[in-house]
């Protein structure tokens, strides 16, 4: 079976480390980047199938990592799901406008991040 | 009736200028009167006497004006400071040692605002950078709870450590909460909200916790068409804070209700409890932060920082409203947010 491979973007290195905990059981193949401009790179090469991007990250923040992704026409229909630390309505409304498919607060459960991935990649097949 | 000291100056200074100007008619008439057909030293000793004191009296009030009412305004600056409204400033004045005096003031005051804002700000960072390790040590703890082969006396450790991690970021969060408030840096998005389905909302989200606890959770009817100007997520979180507490100082098998009415040009939302209620000399402290009453026991565990109402008023008060408090002890307390009502739903 030829796994279907997720990009994660977070500068935070526990945050990557806890969703490839989480997604490579589950039978993801998990590629990671630490920036924006690197998850950029790193999603051109890897053409993956699906985005978890973190919302604040210094430098190149989600927003703009999000336009990027949009502005791409080889990527331009990439599911992104979004991650923000809380409910901060304001951050989650304005990671949508800019072009995220879902969002998830951290902490979050297992199952539901398997739940959304599942519900984002099935639309795009 | 106290009278204050401008009053009294007032007072005084017609009494006095009464009296100096009947004195100086009184010394004209004499002079003018029997055998005044010449003007004697005596007489125009009186009637210029009488003119300076009258005179003298006019300049006093007239001073004493100019001191008392800076005086009033330098007054009236400590009070609004004392209530912890820093952005006051006391006008200037022509008297040089008032006007030191005001500015002096002013100082102090906006340093003490510069301290609170930083304060504010340590807080608010404090609490931010706080927040990620703690989201990443439960989501830890919580993959760690997904494996297999723990003994049970391990599973139950990291079940507490990971009830510890969530209420340590509870308290996280409310505190980032009160800083914004407190800094107004809070950022509303406000909306007209149909008031009843918003009731229906939370309070399906809280039924399982008052069932959880044995408690009978009602929504009475709620009329139709009644609509609030609000954040819904404030509104909800403020109504999930007043609810928590209805859970946690409620009696085994009591109840809450929860009900909606006008009241002039706002709403009000009551939430009621079958509690032990709160005691009168401390109903005004309830809503000052870190306060915390003891929960009843055996019902909920204590959580957050004991920033609840202080939040939920700064909330309210932020949205154009309040929460106000009712309580009899041993039979209840009832909690009501008054918000501004909305227009068309």
């Amino acid at each position: 079976m030829n796994a279907e491979t997720i990009i994660v973007v977070d500068d935070e290195e526990d945050f990557v480390d806890i969703l490839r905990q989480m997604l490579e059981p589950a039978g993801y193949r998990v590629v990671a980047a630490a920036n924006g401009e690197e998850g950029l790179a790193v999603m051109r090469r890897e053409a993956p199938s699906l985005m978890i991007l973190d919302v604040n990250m210094p430098l190149m923040g989600g927003y703009e990592v999000c336009r990027e992704v949009r502005a791409d026409p080889r990527f331009f229909e990439l599911p992104i799901l979004m991650l923000t630390i809380r409910n901060r309505d304001e951050e989650i409304v304005r990671g949508l406008e800019k072009g995220a498919d879902d969002y998830l607060t951290k902490p979050f459960d297992r199952q539901v991040l398997l739940a959304k991935i599942r519900r984002l990649l099935k639309r795009v097949r | 009736m106290k009278l204050k000291s401008q009053d009294n100056l007032v007072l005084f200074a017609v009494a006095a200028c009464a009296a100096a100007l009947e004195a100086l008619i009184v010394s004209l008439w004499a002079a003018g009167g029997p055998g005044g057909a010449f003007l004697l030293g005596m007489d125009r000793f009186l009637i210029l006497s009488h003119a300076y004191l009258f005179a003298a009296c006019a300049a006093i009030y007239l001073m004493g004006r100019r001191i008392i009412r800076p005086i009033d305004a330098i007054l009236e600056g400590i009070t609004l400071y004392g209530q912890g409204r820093l952005t006051h400033r006391i006008p200037h004045s022509k008297i040089q040692e008032l006007d030191e005096l005001a500015r002096n003031l002013n100082r102090m005051a906006a340093r003490l605002g510069e301290v609170d804002a930083m304060k504010n700000d340590l807080v608010a960072n404090v609490s931010h950078e706080l927040r990620s390790p703690l989201s990443a040590m439960e989501s830890y703890v919580k993959l760690l709870l997904e494996e297999e082969g723990f003994s049970k006396r391990a599973r139950e450790n990291l079940r507490r450590v990971d009830g510890n991690l969530v209420r340590l970021r509870l308290m996280v969060e409310e505190l980032l909460d009160a800083a914004q408030i407190e800094s107004k840096t809070l950022k509303l998005e406000t909306h007209t909200l149909d008031l009843c389905r918003l009731l229906r909302d939370v309070v399906s989200l809280y039924e399982p916790l008052a069932a959880e606890h044995g408690l009978r959770f009602e929504l009475l009817p709620c009329e139709k068409g009644l609509t609030l100007f609000a954040d819904p997520a404030k509104v909800r979180q403020v109504l999930g804070n007043l609810l928590d507490n209805a859970v946690k100082y409620n009696r085994p098998g009591g109840s809450i209700a929860i009900s909606a009415k006008p009241e002039g040009s706002a709403m009000s939302i009551s939430v009621r409890d079958s509690g032990g209620g709160i005691p009168a000399h401390l109903l005004d402290s309830i809503f000052e932060r870190f306060r915390r009453l003891p929960p009843t026991p055996g019902t909920a565990k204590v959580r957050g920082a004991g920033l609840g109402l202080a939040i939920s008023r700064g909330l309210a008060h932020a949205m154009g409203g309040t929460v106000r408090v009712r309580s009899e002890e041993g039979v209840g307390s009832t909690f009501e947010l008054i918000l501004p009502a909305g227009g068309e739903p």
